[in-house]
């Protein structure tokens, strides 16, 4: 298999010498991060290579994919109870077999090849039908967006690519100022399918959505395992989801600003609404600050009830909070043209604690990136960001080609 | 308006149309010289490849290859990268002369729309910033044109004019002064004054090698020079058509997801 894989690898620069349509491009990331867990520094490493290829076949035809290969090294298995407070460790469910005790409660790195995207584009002339495993991301917010129910974002590092989504998607243009997006991501049935409806139209200086979708939320009930002894896994819960949404971005006494509003009406739990609210502001200097309010319906209000659910959930990017009330601020500042230093900060108003997250981004040359951040858990032991979670920080080296 | 050198601006003073002067140019006003320059800058649609050289302090050197597509007299423009790999597929598409902004990540397939302010910024570290890149009407309603005494530069004869800043304009320059050819009104020349030291020249345009492109006069390379802090950033011009039959659909966010 690896071998197959090299030799993909090493023929596509043929291929695109003899093809001029095929575009190949990537980069190569190599990843250190270390955190205090306990009394001990635990580090991780990874190397990434990702590979993109590009074509284009007549004046309508586009088509497009990406190879990820990536490695893991250092401290690959990280127990996850170690991480939570006593009482959501409390909930855990360890298994034993002939005195052995296993926990289940695991997070692995494993080593992995995938192709995340493949996708075919199709332009007509009064539409765009894109095919295939491909970024979906939908709303206008940086840090969370109630209406994206693809993706969920990692707060350390929001701007990061998300994964690819197996889907049909259709881009209609009503008008130069309006357009109607379907999406239809398929899974076992019609029932579990996402199915994705919206239409984005410029009023004024405001960009505004309004999206209604129906998915099949799945995650785990992380405190009842499956009867499968040769995988145990814990067991996953269907909640069928209809969400109703609306969102916009623009500009309000010299501020950018943005909101969204999500709401979520659920088969078998309780309905929710999640809220957000933004505004940047870019300085002559080119400093920028921005800053997110997002009060989540499914988080929780009171970190007392914190359980191993809502724990496991959101870390498994599962759900897109624990907390309820959350502000999510940062701030850049440019120290040379190619080297820009920035402080995030979140502060989790419904349980008191914050994490700030100092960080760095050099262009050390064209296609050489360095970045750099650190985090710091300010909360007390059974808040979201509390230090047991592990202070620490990583350093990213990223090279395109 | 809010811009210094709109980037249509920087496409069009480096293109202008050879037209045949009304007056004398003794009898030219300030007034009348920006307006035929103004007039001149903006056919209806541009399309350009542009390598563009960012000279940082010390040695350091960023080469930046990009396509822009402008329409509508400067009204509407698209700026898609090339090089660097680092930026390949990202683009910016403005309207309105640059007050609504959306940018595209390729990498992350998101468009997100950039208030206004953010026209401030300076585009890739370069001496231009993205206001700089989208506004094109900005001489006319932002700044007051006086006529200095003719000069001579290269060894063509120049109208030199001075800009002054209006009061309530929120642009970032006290004083703009422009050494326009008499031949065919390219400024080949461009004095920024600093907005907060009102005699101090803060940036320097210098355009060259004009050379006629479907009967327009177009100045393939450019410099901008930032006297401030010693860094200066240079274009050329690979590629440039002019009058081309563009779609308005390409500044859309569809046309930007392209």
């Amino acid at each position: 298999m690896k071998r197959f894989i090299l030799l993909v690898l090493f023929s596509l620069p043929l291929m695109a010498t003899a093809q001029e349509a095929i575009s190949i491009f990537g980069y190569f990331e190599s990843q250190f991060m270390g955190a205090k867990i306990s009394d001990e520094f635990v580090q991780l490493q990874s190397n990434k290579l990702r590979l993109d290829l590009e074509g284009q076949i007549g004046e309508s035809v586009k088509f497009g994919a990406n190879f990820n290969y990536i490695t893991y090294h250092g401290k690959t298995e990280w127990p996850v109870l170690d991480l939570l407070p006593e009482a959501a460790q409390s909930e855990a469910v360890l298994l034993e077999f002939f005195g052995i005790e296993m926990n289940p409660y695991v997070l692995p790195f494993v080593n992995r090849q995938y192709l995340d995207n493949a996708y075919i584009k199709l332009a007509f002339t009064g539409m765009d039908i894109t095919v295939g495993k491909q970024q979906l991301s939908f709303g206008s917010g940086y840090a969370w967006n109630p209406t994206d129910i693809f993706n969920t974002k990692d707060l350390m590092d929001p701007a990061y690519e998300q994964p690819g989504h197996n889907g049909i998607r259709l881009d209609w243009p009503l008008s130069n100022l309006a357009t109607f997006t379907a999406v239809y991501s398929p899974q076992d049935n019609w029932t579990s399918s996402t199915k994705m409806l919206q239409l984005k139209a410029t009023l004024g200086r405001f960009d505004c959505t309004i999206i209604g979708a129906e998915t099949m939320w799945q995650p785990h009930d992380y405190t009842q395992i499956t009867l499968d002894l040769l995988a145990p896994g814990f067991v996953q819960i269907q909640d069928e989801c209809r969400m109703i949404g609306f969102n916009m971005a623009g500009e309000l006494f010299g501020l950018g600003v943005w909101g969204e509003f999500a709401m979520h009406y659920m088969d078998n739990s309780d309905d929710y609404e999640d809220l957000l609210i933004g505004m940047d502001y870019t300085f002559e200097n080119g400093s920028y600050v921005i800053a997110e309010y997002f009060r989540s319906g499914i988080g929780i209000a009171d970190k007392e009830d914190y359980s191993l659910n809502d724990w496991m959930r959101f870390l498994a990017a599962e759900q897109k909070t624990l907390a309820r009330d959350q502000i999510y601020a940062m701030a850049l500042f440019s120290v040379t043209d190619f080297m820009r230093l920035g402080l995030s900060a979140i502060a989790v108003l419904s349980d008191g604690s914050a994490a700030l997250l100092p960080t760095m981004n050099w262009t050390l040359l064209e296609n050489v990136e360095i970045t750099a951040y650190g985090n710091i858990y300010l909360g007390e032991d059974d808040a979201l960001y509390h230090s047991g979670m592990g202070n620490g920080g990583l350093v990213r080296a990223r090279v395109y080609f | 308006m809010n811009n210094c050198v709109s980037w249509f601006g920087v496409i069009s003073f480096c293109a202008m149309p050879f037209f045949p002067q009304v007056l004398p140019a003794q009898e030219m006003t300030g007034e009348a010289i920006i307006q035929k320059v103004n007039d001149l800058m903006n056919p209806s649609s541009t399309q350009a490849k542009i390598e563009m050289i960012v000279h940082g302090k010390g040695d350091k050197k960023r080469t930046f290859v990009y396509n822009s597509w402008s329409m509508d007299e400067g009204e509407k423009n698209l700026v898609r990268y090339i090089q660097p790999r680092r930026l390949k597929g990202q683009a910016t598409l403005m309207l309105n002369h640059a007050d609504d902004i959306w940018m595209y990540f390729a990498r992350t397939k998101r468009v997100r729309k950039l208030a206004s302010h953010a026209k401030k910024q300076k585009m890739e570290g370069s001496d231009f910033s993205y206001e700089d890149m989208g506004s094109g009407d900005s001489f006319l309603t932002d700044y007051q044109a006086r006529r200095l005494d003719d000069d001579r530069i290269n060894d063509l004869d120049c109208y030199q004019v001075a800009l002054l800043k209006k009061q309530g304009s929120d642009v970032g320059y006290s004083k703009i002064i422009l050494w326009v050819v008499q031949e065919n009104f390219v400024p080949i020349r461009m004095d920024y004054y600093d907005e907060d030291q009102p005699e101090r020249v803060y940036k320097r345009l210098i355009q060259s090698d004009i050379r006629m492109i479907d009967d327009i006069p177009t100045a393939m390379h450019m410099i901008m020079e930032n006297l401030n802090d010693g860094t200066s950033t240079e274009i050329t011009f690979r590629e440039i058509n002019y009058n081309m039959d563009l779609s308005a659909s390409m500044f859309t966010e569809r046309g930007l997801r392209q």
